[in-house]
């Protein structure tokens, strides 16, 4: 019966829900288990003893504090930046809105290289002026701390808030506003009777975003506190893990599980509280809302978002590139002292590069291939059939990248080392499986947001006209979603080719990836040769990131 | 309540004239449409009198008070005009309830809380929302929310409302419905409305005055009944109710004007009222007839005669298409008329136009 009427390949749609329980659900539910198990009985010792351990328990604290702070200093730089674009004659706001979202496009590791370039305590550019232009004895700044981190963070994170807040301002119907104001009401009192109450809903899910992403977090944790021996959760695993190496496994995979429960524990919140308490703002109109004249204040404004600019964007480049051509680290800079010897040295004679730029390639295009596919499948079963079970496919799918990412990484360790027949640990492959499993989520999306504008009738006049299942795909439906799959391929590639927090746990001899190049030279201390490496890298993000706006005409990149 | 006067209004968006020159006087207790196409510059009106947009030129008066002047650089911002609108979308918000959506305007206000209490629940009552003072918008139907838009504007007694397509989102049955309570409520409380709409049908059933916009300029003002028995110009004829357009010659005659059908078959030069001028010459013109104004009669008798395309019986008329030469006209005729298909008739006039 179900062949007659859908005739879908079910040996192409059934193989989706075995490779989606092989990649994802045995990885997790061996991970849930382990945490669970101490010589094969299950007992809760685990969390007992990661609890008696004091530095666990700080790294516990130590990333709820960061989380919350630096989710409250993203509402109150991001919300009011997102006001001053949407509501305000705020000059180049169009400019600006761009500008602001660029810090999310910087990985985040680099940010942190170029903040501690620029704040340590030792030699950091800032605190060197400070102390020449003052005569200061000692720093100003000391990054490597917990306010440090916070800062750096939330430079790096705020975009989220600034996004879910511009999103519910322009969405926002203009006449709910105008209606207040033909009540009588002023521009300030409309903003906060009206304004703020509908839009706080996404004030708070962006802070949620911010606070999840920001204990998943790895690079900036790692190359910024974890020199200041501040640890947090990712940064702790990853220290078991490099110290201990396997045998770690058992307290890193306590940990992942507590982390993975705050993490979801947050974007559940988003998805079942706040999705809905976001009010259904649009209107069929598209009118501009009136917006508010900063008369005397428009100067000052206009300097305070060019200093934001400044600092987020501007100021970290700078310094990353300044110091990628420097001889000497912590001299005077002079042009004696400036040279193209890190380039050269990356580019042609360290053999690292090559394997680095060579695996990264590989992978992320591999990756964005296999993600695409398998993305492709699993939402045409979720979106287009009738399937039981293709909700919880999708959900499944969407899972690894919900969690942190050093959870992945810390279950495809349990599944693929052996244990259950399979070992792949120092390999390409586990490497490719991790990217993959994290990775899915996006083509599902990208793919099912294509499919739902395809009316079935499209499917079924090919049906009616002779075409079988597989070829209804292949002439109908997928040169329809064409520009998704492409958009989603690239969505897929560019995360992939700078991935940091799963690699550096799954690294072999063989098997350095651009990430994890870029960050053992900045722990090593060859501060230049990072530099020179993350310049490259952000060219590759920046040229990349355009040639996905060409090529979808805007619509996707940043 | 106030009468509203437009002086010399114009809205241009750079090259582009979306209102242009507007003069006008609505009365004390008046119910005005502007009825138009859409781009035809009502809504913008609409908005310059409330003050969400600025005008390019000319003076807004809301009773005595002078609101809007580009030449005297006045311009008074919405919330100072006590003016009441009813937005097309509802506007209601989405976080208050229908009492708190309600009583909005009187805490702006600051309105003695009995008192606010007070005049919201006769307003509820007024627009039929009595009980659900503590209903979230998303509990409740469109037309109730439309019923909430309104409240929320007639709350606040002001000047004049503004209703730009309130019922534009409602379905059939209730925009009906709806049209007839906004009536009623505007009889009884004397408002002065300025109402919005592209629905002929909406305008006739409920103004007193209809202002007809094309194209960024008034084409006619006037009553319902004005506007469909005498149409100033073939687009107010075209827009309002159904209508057929002949080509006609005109010449002097006898001390008269006579007309002769151009594109008819055996036409009969017959009298016409054509203001009292002379002709020097023959004179091209068009003349407009509605179909329930045309009388089929004998051939040979009436202005001209025709042959019937097609007859369709629709119960209370029939409906013929009846070939007039090269052109074909409309004709609602009562349904007990003799002549079927194929048949050749005369035409005569009850009522009509000429345009030059």
């Amino acid at each position: 019966m179900f062949q007659k009427r859908f005739r879908a390949d079910p040996v192409i749609l059934g193989s989706t829900f075995v490779i989606i329980a092989i990649l994802i659900v045995f990885p997790f539910t061996l991970l849930f288990l382990n945490s669970l198990k101490v010589d094969g009985v299950f007992t809760l010792d685990n969390y007992s003893t990661v609890f008696q351990a004091r530095r666990n328990y700080d790294a516990l604290f130590n990333s709820l504090k960061l989380g919350f702070f630096t989710s409250l200093f993203s509402i109150l730089l991001g919300a009011p930046l997102a006001w001053l674009v949407t509501r305000t004659n705020l000059p180049f706001a169009k400019l600006f809105k761009t500008l602001f979202i660029l810090p999310y496009m910087i990985p985040p590791f680099v940010g942190a290289i170029a903040w501690s370039q620029l704040l340590n305590r030792r030699n950091g550019y800032i605190n060197s002026w400070a102390s020449s232009l003052f005569g200061l004895e000692g720093h100003l700044f000391d990054v490597n701390t917990m306010p440090g981190l916070i800062w750096v963070m939330t430079l790096y994170l705020y975009p989220f808030v600034f996004i879910t807040v511009t999103g519910a301002l322009e969405r926002m119907d203009p006449t709910l506003e105008e209606a207040a104001r033909t009540c009588g009401s002023k521009t300030l009192k409309i903003m906060k009777d009206i304004t703020l109450p509908l839009v706080a809903p996404s004030i708070a899910g962006g802070a949620l975003l911010v606070f999840a992403s920001t204990i998943a977090n790895f690079g900036i944790p790692a190359l910024i506190g974890m020199q200041g021996r501040v640890y947090v959760l990712t940064t702790m695993i990853f220290s078991y893990m490099r110290s201990r190496g396997f045998t770690g496994i058992a307290m890193a995979s306590s940990l992942s599980v507590m982390l993975m429960s705050i993490s979801v524990g947050a974007l559940l919140i988003n998805n079942l509280y706040l999705k809905k308490k976001q009010y259904t703002l649009i209107s069929g109109k598209s009118m501009r809302p009136t917006t508010l004249d900063l008369r005397r204040w428009k100067i000052p404004i206009l300097i305070f978002a060019l200093m934001v600019v400044f600092v987020t964007v501007i100021m970290p480049f700078f310094s990353i590139t300044l110091t990628s051509f420097l001889d000497a680290w912590g001299a005077k800079i002079t042009w004696d002292n400036l040279t193209l010897k890190n380039y050269r040295y990356i580019l042609f004679e360290y053999a690292l590069t090559k394997d680095a730029f060579k695996n990264s390639f590989l992978l992320a295009i591999s990756a964005a291939t296999i993600c695409m596919i398998l993305g492709s499948l699993i939402a045409y079963i979720s979106v287009k059939t009738k399937i039981r079970g293709r909700k919880a496919l999708e959900a499944v799918s969407q899972l690894p990248y919900a969690v942190p990412g050093t959870v992945v990484a810390i279950s495809m360790i349990l599944a693929w080392s052996g244990k259950y027949g399979i070992n792949l640990y120092n390999t390409f492959w586990i490497i490719l499986l991790a990217y993959i499993a994290r990775y899915v989520a996006f083509a599902v999306r990208t793919t099912s947001a294509s499919l739902e504008q395809i009316h079935p009738s499209l499917e079924e006049a090919s049906r009616i006209s002779g075409g079988s299942w597989l070829t209804s795909l292949k002439d109908i439906i997928i040169p329809l979603i064409r520009p998704g799959l492409v958009a989603g391929w690239f969505l897929i590639f560019m995360p992939t080719l700078r991935e940091l927090t799963m690699s550096i746990l799954l690294w072999g001899p063989k098997t350095v990836t651009i990430g994890v190049a870029v960050f053992e030279m900045q722990e090593a201390g060859y501060v230049q040769i990072s530099a020179a490496f993350a310049t490259l890298l952000l060219l590759i993000v920046i040229v990349g990131n355009l040639f996905v706006k060409w090529l979808t005409k805007g619509k996707a990149g940043i | 309540m106030s009468r509203v006067v437009l002086k010399n209004l114009s809205k241009s968006f750079g090259e582009v004239n979306v209102v242009n020159d507007i003069d006008l006087e609505i009365m004390d207790h008046e119910f005005l449409s502007f009825l138009g196409p859409s781009g035809c510059g009502k809504t913008t009106t609409l908005r310059m009198i409330a003050g969400f947009d600025m005008p390019s030129a000319g003076e807004i008066f809301i009773g005595d008070r002078l609101v809007s002047s580009v030449e005297k650089k006045v311009f008074v911002p919405p919330e100072d005009r006590n003016v009441g609108m009813v937005f097309q979308n509802y506007a209601v918000w989405p976080h208050m309830d229908v009492f708190k959506n309600v009583a909005y305007p009187l805490k702006i206000a600051k309105v003695k809380a009995t008192e606010m209490r007070d005049r919201v629940m006769k307003v509820l009552s007024l627009v039929k929302l009595k009980g659900m003072e503590n209903r979230y918008p998303h509990q409740l139907s469109g037309g109730q929310q439309q019923r909430v838009a309104l409240a929320r504007a007639l709350v606040m007694e002001p000047d004049v409302m503004l209703l730009d397509e309130p019922l534009s989102n409602l379905d059939a049955k209730l925009r009906e419905e709806m049209r007839f309570e906004i009536k009623d409520i505007q009889r009884r409380i004397g408002v002065t409305i300025i109402y919005v709409t592209h629905d002929q049908a909406e305008a006739m059933a409920m103004s007193d005055r209809i202002l007809l916009l094309h194209e960024a300029s008034v084409q006619q003002l006037g009553t319902p009944r004005e506007l469909y028995e005498k149409p100033g110009n073939q687009f107010v004829a075209d827009f309002i109710g159904l209508i057929n357009f002949l080509t006609i010659e005109l010449t002097s005659e006898g001390g008269g004007i006579s007309a002769k059908f151009l594109e008819a078959n055996k036409s009969k030069p017959f009298r016409i009222e054509f203001g009292s001028k002379e002709l020097t010459e023959k004179k091209q013109c068009v003349l407009a007839v509605r179909p329930e104004n045309v009388k089929l009669v004998a051939p040979g008798e009436g202005y001209a005669t025709g042959k019937i395309k097609k007859k369709v019986y629709l119960g209370n008329i029939l409906d013929y298409r009846i070939e007039l030469g090269r052109e074909v006209i409309r004709v609602e005729a009562p349904s007990t008329t003799p002549f079927d298909v194929d048949q050749i008739v005369g035409i005569q006039f009850a009522d009509y136009v000429v345009f030059e």
